[in-house]
């Protein structure tokens, strides 16, 4: 589903990635574990086809990342959640799906702890609630890769639990999850740990 | 009074109590690190003038045979001539950064209503700021706008650094994220 | 600069048991540019929200053209964030699956507007903010500058009557920075809205008419008018 073959990256004169090589199949919940300067988040933003590499190719469902336009194919979640002031709570989560006219996971909010505060504007919630607004957002189409950029960063212990089993359930949903983070409590859930040391994969 | 800022800087610290030359010229050069040093000379003369424009006034002279130990102390008109000086304003542009940095420092180690002042200052300098942006607008040769830019920097340089002044002074430094 | 068009009394708000606003008073006039400065923790984005009717305040009430926003209705609430006001935020309000001319045509189609007829308005707002060029490009593809003058568009493209910027040109460089802020006063002052502009940067704030400096939660009295300078 997803292949990187030999990609160095570079932005300015910086090289972030060098020569990573990686190879992931089918449904499961993947982590890129890796301190901040690892090239973890470069590698999730060359996967969800933001941006193109430097050198070597990145490839999802056979064609070029950068090509995918499709959010059922390759959502994203990043690091400043790119929420639409305007909208609420909810009308941000399920605009993937109001924009295709697809029916929605009834549960898909109330399973994230949203429900409650489904018609606040969405800035009048909280981080850990807006970054939990975006994971569904990333997730509601059942897309066939969910790129997610450190998705715990504003989660307390009382709600990560919510968003980890939100990731599991979507890897056995069929979604190949792939989750950038130095959090260990999702690496505690993850099916495939891929560790990233100063731009390259870290053989364990 | 002629406006002679080190004659002010004086001025302010007399404010704090009585003192000597000697320390009224250490007082300056502690206050203003990247000044040149005040040579003694100097020290004498302005107080002198101070004294006859009835600005300050001799209070003790002690001579036991050493050094010249003549105290000096504010009068009424002196601290009349001060609070004068440190509620107008000064003048925003890099030419006057010095007068603008006596000011505030004696403004600031004084106490008294450093808040007002620095308001003043800083909206003083927002309009003029205002106004060189007005001028950049019109300009039409980059030349004017680039010199324009510099006074600009200039003006804003001093804004940060009159609230980073009150931020020290006052010991609530704010973290700058 | 005729009537008061938006107005803070005694606005307070705390985030658990840090006070943010202890008490602010405020008014922005009918097409005026207001810069709020401040200390960083002084409560100016806080503030922002308040007005903006994001945010509900624990005490005091803000006022939009004389009408209370706490006695609105949750629907009358959102039309009024939707169609009278637009909102600027310092960087990340692109919605990434979509491209610059849908993110620009995003609350008109919330509004219900005819998606070609909405999607003409928002090609027209981003010629107007010099980003025509990117209108097919996806929020990941853009510069600083351009991803913060579609949000600019975005935010004028229903026609508001006030604009709020929270640090727009927080994350650009001086030159990026200071077109973009260009661009949105200019754009501003075209369709007579008033700007609410939240800033720690005093070149950002000179460009307004006026300065409201909120320090520990609550506005600072003006300065009196300057004594002649030397």
């Amino acid at each position: 589903m997803i292949r990187v073959d030999n990609v160095t990256h570079r932005q300015g004169t910086v090289t972030i990635l060098r020569d990573v090589s990686l190879s992931l199949g089918g449904a499961a919940l993947v982590v890129l574990a890796g301190r901040s300067g690892s090239g973890k988040s470069t590698l999730c933003h060359l996967v969800a086809g933001v941006m193109r590499p430097s050198a070597g190719s990145v490839l999802v469902a056979d064609g070029p990342a950068h090509r995918v336009r499709d959010w059922a194919v390759v959502s994203l979640l990043p690091q400043r959640l790119a929420l639409a002031p305007e909208l609420s709570v909810a009308e941000n989560a399920l605009l993937p799906a109001r924009l295709r006219g697809r029916a929605v996971d009834p549960l898909l909010l109330e399973s994230l702890g949203l429900d409650a505060i489904a018609d606040r504007p969405v800035h009048e919630t909280s981080l850990g609630e807006q970054q939990r607004t975006a994971l569904a957002r990333a997730l509601v189409l059942g897309p066939s890769v969910a790129v997610l950029d450190e998705p715990t960063g504003h989660q307390d212990d009382e709600h990560v639990g919510l968003l980890l089993d939100a990731l599991v359930t979507a890897a056995r949903a069929g979604t190949l999850v792939l989750v950038a983070t130095h959090d260990q409590r999702v690496i505690d859930v993850a099916d495939e740990t891929v560790r990233l040391r100063s731009g390259r994969i870290a053989a364990d | 009074m002629t406006p002679v800022s080190v004659a002010h800087v004086l001025l302010g610290v007399l404010a704090h109590g009585p003192a000597h030359g000697y320390d009224l010229k250490r007082a300056h050069d502690a206050r203003f690190p990247s000044a040149k040093p005040l040579a003694y000379g100097q020290v004498y003369t302005a107080l002198a003038k101070l004294e006859r424009e009835g600005l300050v006034e001799v209070v003790e002279t002690k001579r036991d045979g050493g050094p010249d130990r003549t105290t000096y102390a504010l009068t009424d008109e002196g601290a009349a001539a001060l609070r004068d000086w440190l509620a107008t304003t000064e003048s925003p542009g890099p030419y006057s950064a010095d007068d603008l940095v006596r000011k505030a420092v004696t403004a600031l180690r004084l106490g008294t209503d450093a808040a007002g002042f620095l308001r003043s200052q800083r909206a003083v300098h927002l309009a003029r700021m205002r106004d060189l942006l007005t001028r950049q607008r019109a300009a039409a040769e980059v030349d004017a706008r680039i010199e324009i830019d510099h006074t600009i920097f200039h003006l804003d340089a001093d804004l940060r650094w009159l609230e980073t002044a009150a931020g020290r002074v006052s010991g609530k430094e704010t973290d700058q994220s | 600069m005729t009537g008061v068009l938006l107005a803070a009394h005694a606005v307070r708000k705390a985030f658990g048991r840090t006070e943010a606003l202890r008490g602010a008073t405020l008014s922005i006039g009918d097409g005026e540019v207001v810069a709020v400065t401040g200390p960083s923790g002084s409560g100016k984005s806080t503030l922002l929200m308040c007005l903006a009717g994001v945010l509900r305040p624990e005490a005091g009430r803000v006022e939009y053209g004389g009408r209370r926003l706490d006695e609105l209705s949750e629907r009358d609430r959102t039309r009024l964030r939707r169609r009278e006001f637009g909102l600027v935020l310092q960087f990340g309000q692109l919605v990434p699956e979509l491209t610059a001319a849908q993110n620009v045509a995003l609350p008109l189609l919330f509004e219900r507007h005819e998606r070609a007829a909405a999607m003409r308005s928002a090609l027209a707002w981003l010629e107007r903010l010099g980003a025509d060029d990117v209108a097919s490009a996806r929020p990941g593809e853009l510069s600083g500058g351009e991803a913060q003058r579609v949000a600019i568009a975005r935010a004028l493209v229903t026609g508001p009557r006030v604009i709020f910027a929270d640090e727009p040109t927080g994350a650009l460089d001086t030159v990026s920075g200071d077109r973009v802020l260009n661009a949105l006063l200019t754009a501003a002052r075209a369709s007579y809205a008033s700007v609410v502009l939240v800033t720690h940067d005093n070149r950002v704030a000179a460009h307004a008419d006026r300065e409201i400096v909120l320090r520990d939660g609550v506005v600072e009295p003006v300065a009196s008018p300057a004594a002649a300078t030397p």
